[in-house]
Parts: C-alpha cells; structure tokens; sequence
C-alpha cells in the first residue's frame, strides 16, 4: 500500500473506521483481489471523497461497508457497530444513496417515495413541513405528486439526496452521485452537495468525478486496483505537487530541429516530462525538488538560449486536481 | 412503531399499485373469472356427472384454493424478482429495519390484496352460475395453512 501522507487520528468522534479491509473474487482457477488492505476512517462532519477509475473498488468498499457484500478480512465498525453482525444497528444512522437508479420506485409520485422510504427508518412520523422545505431547497416542491418515472435523472437524483438527508442521519454515503447525469444536472448536485458541507453530517462520498470530489471533500482516499494508494486532505495533496512542479512554455518556431532537441532533453533530464504541444508552443513539466534536478532546470534554460529558442513562460505549476489524480493514479510519481 | 409504519405504508403501495394501474388489476380478475367459466363449460360438456351432488360447490372451493396457491406463488415470487431486475432489492437491504421484516410485510400485504381479489372473483363466479358456497372455519384453516408453504416456495422461486 503507497500511502503518501496518512492522515492522523486525532480524536474527534469516529463514524466509519475500516481496517485492513481485503475481498477477494473467485473465479475457476483465478483468484481476483477486489480490496487489498484498506484502511480509513470518516470523522463526524467530515466529508471524505473514495476516489478511483472505473472497477477500481470504490464500489465494493461501499458495499463491503453496507452489508451487501461479505469480506474476507479486516474490520468494519460503523457508527460503533461492527459490519455484518450488528449491520441493522449500524444502519440506523447511516442513510445511503446507492448507484444508479435503484433507490426509488418509478411508479410511486416523490411524496409517495419519500413517505415509504422514511418509513423504513427509526424516526418519528415525518414532518410534513420539513418534508415541503426539503423538496423547496432541492427545487422538487413543484413535483411532489409526479410520478418519479416522469422526472429527469438529475431531478431523481436530487430527490435520493433529499430523501437521504431527511433520514438525519450522522453518515451519509453516496456511491456516484453525478453518474449520468448531463453537465446542467451535475452542476446542481454538486451545489446540493456543497450545501450539505454546511452541515453536521459526515458523508462518504465514491466518485470518479475529480470536479465533485475537488468541490466538496475535506479528505481524499484514492483507490487503484483495489489498493489504497493515498489517505490525505486535498490541500496536502496539492502542496505535494505545487512545491515540485513548474511549467515550462518553449516557441516552436524551429519545428525540425527541436524535435531533434526535446528527445535529447527527454534522455538528458529524467525529471522533466513533455507535458504537450501545439502548433506555437512546447510545454514542459519540471520537476525540481533537489539540487541536482534544480541544476537540470538551469542547465535546459541554458540550452534553449544556446539554441535560439525563445522561452514563453517558465511557472510554478498550478496543480488541477484531476491532473494531480491521473497523475498519481498513472504511477507517474510513485516514488 | 416503525415496523406497523412500515406494515401500512407497504400494503398502501401495494393498493396503489392495483388502483393506479386499473386495466392492469381489472383484466387479472377478469381472467381468473374467464378461467373458471371455461373450466365449468368444459366439465358440463365433457363430464356433467362430476357436478352431481356438492361437484359444483366442490369445483369452486377447489378452485378458490387453486387460485390463492397460483396468485400467491406469481404474485410473491414476482415481487423478488422485480426488485431485482429493477435494482431495488440492494436499497430495500440496506435499510435498518431489516429486509426480514420488509419482505414479511410484503408478503402479508400481497396476501391481503389477493384476497380482496378472491372475494371479487368468488362473487362473480356465484352469480355467474347461480350457486352459492358457504364455507365453514376448517376450510378457511387449510387454506391459510397451505399458504404458509406457498410462501416459502415462492420466495425460493424469486430468489430470496
């Protein structure tokens, strides 16, 4: 397990630990590993982002968490109760939105879904007006008896959350919460959900949406291959790259002899990486974090001067979240 | 309290389902009726001797368990595997009131809805051949217990 900045313990009120977590998948002669020793934990009010390409386990953490899927190893305890023996228990404050459109009956109008599904929980009879000022603040009040067949998926995704956050639950747990959904909706959900951030729930959030998780995750968890290769705060994992990372922007204005030139740098240099060009400009990413790549840096500047090549820009990159996870999740920076 | 919340507001939607759904509900029951008149056309044509006797009232009591073992078996085992097709059964699994009691409530619901059904049908079948049953506890007892394990298999045969 590559974890690069652990995030510490520091006492706060656990609602979801996970210990060396690992689910393995038979198959005729071949052994899969779905998770190999995960371990996180959600703190309450915090909001943690399970993030991962597509298959990488962000699912079956999910499930393994919920009930719905046995694990070989490890220890689940949620909201202080173990996972499976005491799941009922451990449900009661948890409220879930799983993937895709399974949590609602499409033949049942919104208030029908929200009546049933809240009856399924350990509340009281629920307010009629806390139930109008949800569908308000989620824009579905206008809605309230259509038949949820009839709404857009963004429009049943909203009500999932709605329903979610009237279970007032400590944890709430969304497995892709923007999975096709069109940019107008995407961009309404994440508003729903950076509302949430205001309050007291803590929520786990499972996403390949980098633009969702950047948004609103305190913490990040990124899974690869059902491993765990980072359990850091997004801030952290920013500065990781900020302090090593600049960008290099060269005129390309001597097309044949710099291709000649940027394999030799390419050779040269490990720690510089072409990072893309276009019909004016090469771009480079420098990488100097000791002397020696430090050296590298001055040493190509020079070159480029020696050359005649004229250098357009030279910054301290500015890392995008998604290029910082692609990055990591392409080993680029394993070390 | 929760669990007779839920009990209710179960077998609300499973009423919903039959009121908003009318042509749906109206043709089932027409078709059991449509079952039974054919099954009585036949037995007058092929073998009136069987009606000598209790044979019709027999008939209808025959066929009133027949039809609460066949809606039952359909009606339950449709059920699980509707929720699954749909996607519903993982949510309705992970809700803490337990997918033990959530199945329970539907079964007890589904029950109670086809028996409505049944008084229906039973009515329409007395008029249509002009003869009337009464049933006395005994029956109503065999009936009751037959279902027991008719819910068993239809939950096998969903999946559950």
């Amino acid at each position: 397990m590559d974890v690069l900045n652990r995030a510490e313990d520091i006492g706060e009120e656990i609602v979801l630990s996970i210990d060396g977590l690992s689910k393995r998948y038979y198959k005729t002669k071949k052994t899969t590993f779905a998770l190999k020793d995960i371990s996180f934990r959600v703190r309450q009010g915090e909001i943690v982002g399970l993030l991962g390409a597509n298959g990488a386990g962000k699912t079956t953490i999910i499930k393994c968490l919920t009930g719905l899927v046995k694990y070989d190893s490890g220890e689940i305890t949620l909201n202080s109760f173990k996972i499976p023996e005491q799941q009922k228990h451990a449900l009661n404050d948890v409220a879930i939105v799983l993937e895709g459109n399974r949590n609602l009956y499409w033949r049942l109008t919104v208030m029908e879904n929200i009546r049933y599904f809240l009856s399924l929980r350990k509340m009281g009879k629920p307010d009629e007006k806390s139930i109008d000022e949800m569908l308000k603040r989620v824009s579905l009040h206008n809605d309230k008896h259509t038949l949820v067949e009839k709404l857009s998926r963004g429009m049943q995704q909203k009500l999932n959350i709605a329903i979610a956050l009237l279970c007032k639950a400590k944890l709430i747990i969304l497995d892709e919460p923007t999975l096709g959904l069109d940019i107008i909706a995407n961009h309404e959900i994440v508003k729903l959900l950076q509302e949430i951030k205001l309050q007291e729930n803590s929520i786990l959030v499972a996403s390949h949406d980098m633009s969702l998780i950047e948004s609103i995750v305190d913490r990040v968890v990124l899974i690869k291959n059902g491993g765990m290769l980072v359990d850091t705060d997004v801030k952290s994992l920013r500065q990781l790259f900020t302090s090593t990372a600049y960008r290099m922007c060269v005129e390309n204005k001597h097309n044949t002899t710099l291709q000649r030139i940027i394999d030799d740098i390419t050779s040269k240099y490990g720690s510089i990486v072409i990072d893309g060009t276009n019909e004016n400009m090469w771009q480079f990413i420098i990488n100097i974090y000791d002397k020696s790549s430090r050296e590298n840096a001055i040493e190509l500047m020079s070159y480029f001067l020696a050359n005649d090549i004229d250098i357009e820009k030279f910054e301290r990159e500015t890392p995008d979240f998604q290029h910082i996870v692609s990055r990591l999740l392409s080993r680029e920076l394993e070390s | 309290m929760r669990y007779v919340r839920f009990f209710i507001f179960s077998f609300y939607k499973e009423l919903l389902n039959k009121i908003r759904y009318p042509i749906n509900t109206v043709f089932g029951i027409i078709g059991w009726w449509v079952i039974f008149l054919l099954l009585f056309l036949g037995i007058n044509i092929f073998g009136p001797s069987l009606f000598e006797g209790d044979g019709q009232v027999n008939l209808i009591k025959g066929y009133i368990l027949w039809f609460m073992v066949m809606a039952n078996l359909q009606e339950i085992s449709d059920f699980i595997s509707e929720e699954t097709k749909i996607g519903t059964i993982s949510f309705l699994f992970v809700q803490p009131i337990g997918f033990s009691w959530i199945v329970f409530a539907k079964v007890i619901n589904k029950f109670i809805i086809i028996s409505l059904e049944l008084v229906i049908i039973l009515f329409a079948i007395m008029l249509s051949i002009d003869k009337y049953v009464v049933f006395n506890k005994l029956y109503v007892v065999v009936v009751l217990v037959s279902m027991l394990s008719i819910w068993g298999w239809a939950l096998i045969l969903g999946g559950y």
